[in-house]
């Protein structure tokens, strides 16, 4: 078998975390709305429930809530909203307002929005924050892909890549937290975009959607003998230090089958690795509300299977290593904390 | 949530009485706070005192009646005194989370013993996890009963708050799944 990978891209920017600050004033951020920061999106803060500020972002999407008038409150609610995307609620803490927040507006509109139909589909897979699946989004197929059809060769797919992942996983994670994840397929459109694959994953509270296109490899008069396929994986948990990268690979496979040895090892390992990356990004997220010995041993938790992650990766994956290595200093920095 | 404690209804009886009379003048169209009906009472009490007390001092030795009245009337006003110190003392902020399907849909509210909203916050929990901070004057408005939980096209639900778990701060946690309206 012929494999080819290219991994196209591509990390987030990373926002790095700021050293702690007693008793910050304010909060600064950017929101991003339709891939790229967006201005006159309302910002509405309250401190302990009293109005505070209600502002547009800057062109760019930067914003800054000013909350010194309001040294003793606790509580800080921001809701962003802009017409044509979900509206995003983020509860705060004094001590979560030193960091930049980057919040990331989900659509309702427009090509990357969720049609009603699908919305109707997709219901039914909604899970709480934390909990949820990986997703997989049929890929778009060639006609004559398959034996005997496309969705069968896609149900195929959707084993070999939970195998591959599970099998991952539990190198560096437990047993448990792997036999948690799963590969549930969603039967929506994406159309491999990756705003829209972004936005289907919000809706359900995935953990990461993975999804991709075949192209026939042949005459292209009779049914292809091989397909190339592009598939991405979008991690969906994002956090305020931590934008995790979106990945893809171009691997070639016979259109007949798609048994785990057809699959290339490097996209066993990409897998793998950026689901540990995307555990990784919604546990430390989940940290954020817990509290005490609670925290910390769930901060040690996510420190483990990092670090264990991380002495598995070879010199070829720099993005990877370079993602694990941030992760790991972010939990150690909120362990030190 | 945190066990009611032995001394908690006795504790909680100014405070209920006090919420039947405001419920009975809120439907004679005297809808008072909480603490205006206290303050009120304290003073129709107070004015009340002063006579009673005049009328201890001058009684004669057999006469009880301004005794029993003044000692009656002194237990009225410690009552009402014992009910602010016990809205004063109580947190004004209840915390939580909310497991739901759809949270940016979901609205949380505290309500007092007449189902009015009291809390001042917009309601909104955290998109991401769900979290919710309400926050209310419990001197002035009274202690909150119950929290309720709205979404559009859902029937709102309610779940009562002990003195003791708003007392505890104790967190919430709720799962919330729409019942259609």
């Amino acid at each position: 078998m012929r494999a080819g990978l290219i991994l196209l891209l591509a990390a987030g920017a990373t926002a790095s975390a700021l050293p702690g600050r007693a008793g910050a004033q304010a909060l600064s951020g950017t929101v991003v709305a339709g891939g790229s920061g967006r201005g006159d999106v309302s910002v509405v803060a309250e401190a302990d429930g009293r109005p505070v500020a209600q502002l547009k972002t800057e062109p760019d999407g930067r914003f800054k809530v000013d909350f010194s008038p309001h040294p003793k409150a606790r509580d800080f609610t921001v809701t962003f909203s802009l017409a044509g995307f979900r509206k995003d609620v983020r509860l705060l803490d004094r001590s979560t307002l030193d960091r930049p927040l980057q919040v990331t507006l989900v659509p309702t509109t427009g090509p990357a929005a969720i049609p009603p139909e699908d919305e109707q589909k997709l219901k039914s897979l909604v899970t709480s924050v934390g909990t949820g699946p990986l997703l997989f989004v049929p890929y778009n197929l060639p006609a004559g892909a398959g034996q005997p059809d496309a969705a069968s060769l896609n149900e195929r797919l959707r084993v070999q890549l939970q195998r591959l992942i599970v099998t991952h996983v539990q190198i560096a994670a437990t047993s448990t937290e792997a036999r948690d994840i799963s590969l549930t397929k969603a039967s929506v459109d994406a159309g491999n975009d990756l705003a829209r694959l972004r936005a289907v994953g919000q809706f359900v509270n995935a953990l990461a959607v993975v999804s991709g296109i075949g192209f026939g490899v042949g005459d292209g008069v009779s049914a292809p003998k091989e397909i190339e396929l592009a598939s991405s994986f979008v991690i969906i948990p994002q956090g305020e230090w931590f934008d995790p990268p979106l990945l893809s690979i171009v691997d070639t496979v016979p259109s007949d089958q798609v048994g785990r040895a057809a699959l290339d090892q490097k996209m066993s390992r990409m897998w793998g690795r950026a689901t540990i990356l995307a555990l990784a990004s919604r546990d430390l997220k989940g940290v954020q509300a817990l509290k005490g010995p609670e925290r910390k041993t769930q901060l040690q938790k996510i420190q483990r299977y990092l670090i264990a992650e991380r002495a598995n990766v070879g010199a070829a994956d720099e993005l990877g290593a370079a993602k694990l290595k941030e992760l790991v200093e972010i939990v150690s920095r909120e362990l030190g904390r | 949530m945190a066990e009611p404690s032995a001394a908690e209804p006795i504790l909680a009886l100014p405070g209920q009485v006090l919420d039947q009379i405001s419920e009975v003048l809120a439907k004679v169209g005297i809808d008072l706070a909480p603490l205006v009906l206290q303050l009120f009472l304290l003073a129709i009490v107070v004015a009340m005192f002063i006579p009673t007390w005049k009328k201890l001092r001058a009684r004669e030795k057999s006469d009880r009646v301004p005794l029993y009245a003044a000692i009656a009337l002194g237990l009225v006003g410690i009552g009402i005194l014992v009910g602010v110190v016990e809205n004063a003392t109580t947190p004004g902020r209840v915390v939580g989370s909310v497991r739901s399907e759809r949270l940016v849909d979901v609205r949380v509210v505290l309500v007092d013993f007449r189902d009015r909203e009291i809390s001042r916050d917009a309601g909104r929990v955290d998109t991401g996890t769900g979290r919710f901070a309400l926050h209310y004057a419990p001197l002035v408005d009274g202690r909150a009963r119950k929290l309720r939980i709205v979404a559009p096209g859902c029937k709102p639900q309610d779940l009562d708050l002990s003195r003791a778990a708003l007392r505890a701060e104790s967190e919430i946690t709720w799962e919330h799944v729409c019942a259609p309206a």
